[in-house]
């Protein structure tokens, strides 16, 4: 059965609907993004999740037990927060051992678990530090080692990477995701970027206007998309005009194949590192022009003109280069033809 | 359970002002009676009669809107100095600015009496308003300094840039944005030198009757219905002045309180 | 192009800058700053028994030794600092817990309003109110006596004018309490409700929340908000010496009658007591700095 369970989730602030019958479940060890566009509730979710907002109907199990209406220090799932939240009078060790003094552990005990759990963040011999002597990495690791240290069931991270800079961004990723494999940590991620979603998780959620518009593996959702938004959401898109008659589908672009289903006008749409180009032509290759290219390091983004429109191409850039004004030939293999509105 | 204490604090804070209005409607209240028997105007008709009490009424707003006017007047370009300036001499200004906050009101009155003894400023007017910047000023300063604080430096040197002058910048670019601060400032400067009483005592020598120097000899005497018709006389006045400075200055609605003491 | 600026010469308005604090600050130094500092110096000389005016031309310390040594300045100096801590002390408790409370409200306009209205009283009416009410024959006894509590006016206990000075503590606390109530909620807005997600969700009640959290992020301004009360509650004249007891005398109104005292001889003895008063609150001054120093410092911090 699933380890953590949300069913129908309903949330309404000042008569707009933030959250629409959001449900998902997540199985123990799993790790859970939810993306979407900032603004669009996904903070909210967690902190109800979490306990820290009520939430209009709908319904949390936990390990098969109801938590709808649980208080936040029962719940046994730990938040950490956008800035962290790191209590500034408290030096590290003190931060981390929190939960433990709330308990009411006694002293010793205590100072042995945070020094564990600041080992395990790999931050050990900055105990004494106080949060504003820290950066942000850092800081991001106390907040961590502070919520795990309450040893919960699942853990929720309110956009972990969005305060930090670039390059520490790749690092901190990269920690989080062997920290959360060792400890086998059940976890939900909200965050704005997609990246970072396809690299850390095992299911992505992706929210639209307050609902749940998929969920899936990286995989599933980045290549398989349930509509139009979560195409564009998860990359760059080609949209393919067209319309489909006994069968097959014919696009102003020259595409053609075999398509079962009723008559109708069709949009379809193909990610720009699926189009093969080459200058040599083939069978099913389209000719087309380059019409402009930008050089992104591993890779050659061209705008190439195609019977009218332009497709946008993704290609290594170790391959050959193309010029601009050179004709080239495209070819649009089926199974990467993405559909679904 | 906040409810609770709050509705307490409430309660704590009416009663005894209901009480006192009670009491300013009646002569004589017997123990253990709450409510007088009979409510009657006059106590406040023989007091509103007396040409001292107007005296002194007109007297105490003078003053009050005089040292306003001058407290405001000196306190602004002080606090701009203040916040938006680096210069030697600030922290020392800063203390002197503190010294009312914390020495007593005894002392510091008893000092300005020997030094405007000296001064010839004894039992005249002016002498009352200038001595009543003392008590007044530091509070002013606090809150219009806060106030340049938070508005930042940037706006004055942009300003002085496109090629405005010190004054220019402080009354066309900073006080418009200053609403709130203003009006919280003219308030408590106007409430304070309301309710002075020792340093317009000694100050004004007993020549210059304001409403609280009539007022403690007759809170001495003992008659309740006399002294609640001036407390509320008092209180009230206190109020539409607020009332009337902060409709002037202020243009929102909200209560910002820029307490930062 | 300004001239000078090509000659490579500082442009004009930079000059002004060194001078233009100075400018401002003028009314300032001569109407506040000049009176001030006059005040304090004559204060000290004269406590110091230089008095040309009355023929005593030594600086001596033995005024001062004599003013400690004397029997009514030292009750007054226990009986004003009894009422100040036990006063200041109130408040900052009934304070805190007051400003907690309006922090978890909804209604802010209605609470802004309703504490407002104690700052407009005086401290003199104030004083008069608690007499009002808590006096033999004030209200809160003639509500015992009608509930059948007590069978007459004397059998209230004596409130004010009393040599605990009650009265005077009920007043300070009375007035005091909702200006520290708006001084620490404001702290508490900004500081506190940050961590009240965090230190919930790490598992404190609502009480180990105030006590671990709350209480020391606004520490500091508990502490600055206490000293300016307790110096004003120790230096504060009006109340005493409307509704204080005639022996002890608070030490500001012993200080007033003896500097109206017809007989001059005293003179530098005043100065002394007054002097001392004032070194009480510098004291309580000096722990202030301190306190803005920390809040300070936690600023940077957060």
């Amino acid at each position: 059965m699933y380890y953590l369970a949300v069913e129908a989730i309903e949330k309404s602030y000042n008569n707009k609907k933030i959250l629409d019958k959001i449900s998902f479940q997540v199985n123990k060890g799993e790790f859970l993004s939810i993306l979407g566009e900032s603004g669009c509730g996904k903070t909210t979710l967690l902190k109800i999740i979490a306990g820290l907002i009520k939430q209009d109907s709908g319904k949390i199990t936990l390990e098969q037990c109801d938590i709808s209406n649980t208080l936040t220090q029962k719940r046994s799932i730990a938040m950490v927060f956008q800035d962290y939240l790191l209590f500034p009078h408290l030096n590290a060790r003190d931060n981390v051992e929190f939960s433990l003094k709330m308990k009411g552990m006694e002293e010793k005990k205590k100072r042995s678990i945070a020094l564990e759990y600041l080992e395990l963040v790999q931050l050990s011999g900055m105990g004494d530090k106080y949060p504003h002597e820290l950066s942000g990495g850092q800081k991001q690791r106390v907040a961590i080692a502070r919520a795990l240290v309450a040893e919960p069931k699942a853990i929720l991270m309110d956009e972990p990477f969005s305060n930090l800079d670039t390059n520490l961004r790749s690092e901190m990723c990269e920690f989080i995701k062997r920290l959360q494999k060792q400890i086998e940590m059940t976890t939900i991620m909200v965050t704005h970027d997609r990246k970072e979603a396809m690299q850390l998780s095992d299911n992505i959620l992706v929210l639209h206007d307050g609902t749940a518009a998929q969920c899936g593996t990286p995989a599933e959702v980045y290549k398989s998309p349930a509509d139009l938004f979560v195409a564009r959401f998860m990359g760059d898109l080609n949209l393919i005009e067209g319309y489909r008659r006994s069968g097959r589908f014919y696009s102003q672009i020259g595409l053609e194949f075999s398509d079962e289903g009723i008559d109708k006008n069709i949009i379809y749409a193909v990610r720009p590192e699926s189009i093969g180009v080459s200058s040599i032509a083939a069978v099913d290759y389209i000719k087309g022009v380059i019409q402009s290219k930008f050089f992104m390091g591993e890779k050659m983004n061209y705008s190439v003109l195609v019977n009218g429109t332009p497709l946008n191409i993704l290609a290594l850039s170790g391959n050959s280069e193309y010029n601009i004004g050179q004709e080239v030939f495209i070819n649009i293999p089926v199974e990467c033809i993405m559909s679904g509105e | 359970m906040k409810k609770t204490i709050l509705f307490i604090m409430g309660a704590c804070i009416t009663i005894p002002l209901i009480f006192l209005f009670l009491w300013s409607l009646t002569q004589r209240l017997q123990w253990p009676n709450i409510l007088p028997q009979q409510l009657s105007l006059n106590t406040w008709q023989q007091i509103l009669g007396q040409k001292e009490f107007i005296l002194s009424l007109a007297i105490s707003l003078g003053i009050s809107i005089s040292v306003t006017l001058l407290a405001m007047a000196v306190s602004l370009p002080a606090a701009f100095a203040i916040s938006q300036y680096a210069f030697k001499g600030r922290t020392f200004i800063w203390i002197m600015l503190l010294m009312p906050l914390i020495i007593p009101s005894i002392s510091i009155s008893i000092g300005l009496h020997l030094v405007y003894l000296k001064w010839g400023l004894t039992d005249t007017f002016i002498g009352v308003v200038l001595c009543q910047l003392i008590p007044t000023v530091p509070y002013a300063i606090k809150i219009l300094t806060s106030n340049f604080d938070l508005l930042g430096r940037g706006l004055g040197e942009q300003a002085k840039i496109l090629g405005a002058n010190t004054f220019d910048v402080i009354l066309h670019i900073y006080l418009p944005n200053m609403k709130p601060a203003l009006s919280l400032s003219a308030v408590l400067v106007f409430i304070v030198s309301f309710s002075q009483y020792l340093l317009t005592f000694l100050i004004g020598g007993g020549t210059i009757k304001t409403l609280p120097i009539l007022l403690f000899p007759v809170m001495q005497s003992g008659n309740r219905s006399e002294v609640s018709v001036y407390s509320m006389v008092f209180i009230l006045t206190a109020m539409i002045a607020t009332f009337l400075i902060e409709r002037y200055l202020s243009g929102n609605n909200k209560n910002d309180y820029y307490i930062n003491l | 192009m300004d001239e000078k600026y090509c000659r490579g010469e500082e442009i004009t308005y930079m000059f002004k800058d060194k001078l233009m604090p100075y400018i401002l600050l003028a009314p300032l130094a001569v109407l506040f700053v000049l009176p001030m500092l006059l005040s304090i110096f004559i204060l000290v000389v004269q406590s110091l028994g230089y008095i040309p005016a009355l023929g005593l031309n030594s600086i001596t310390l033995k005024y001062f030794f004599s003013v400690l040594k004397d029997r009514t300045f030292l009750d007054s100096l226990i009986f004003s600092m009894q009422t100040a801590v036990i006063s200041t002390v109130l408040t900052i408790i009934l304070g805190f817990i007051a400003a907690y409370a309006l922090s978890k409200t909804k209604e802010e306009a209605l609470v802004q309003k309703l504490v407002r209205l104690p700052l407009l009283i005086p401290h003199f009416t104030a004083a008069f109110l608690v007499f009002l009410m808590f006096s033999q024959s004030g209200g809160l006894s003639r509500v015992m006596g009608t509930m059948g509590l007590l069978h007459g006016q004397e059998a209230f206990p004596q409130m004010v004018f009393d040599s605990m000075g009650m009265g005077i503590i009920i007043t300070y606390v009375w007035k005091e309490v909702p200006f520290a109530a708006l001084v620490l909620y404001a702290t508490m807005k900004t500081i506190g409700a940050k961590f009240y997600d965090s230190a919930y969700n790490l598992g404190a009640s609502e009480l180990q929340y105030i006590m671990n959290v709350l209480v020391p992020l606004t520490l500091p301004s508990i502490l600055s908000t206490f000293s300016i009360l307790f110096a004003f509650n120790f230096g504060a004249f009006e109340v005493p010496f409307l509704i204080g007891p005639s022996y002890p005398k608070a030490l500001p109104v012993l200080g007033y009658i003896s500097y109206l005292s017809p007989d001059l001889k005293n003179r530098p003895e005043t100065m002394a007591v007054n002097i001392l008063i004032t070194v009480i609150c510098l004291l309580a001054l000096y722990a202030y700095s301190k306190a803005v120093k920390a809040m300070a410092d936690m600023k940077n911090i957060i």
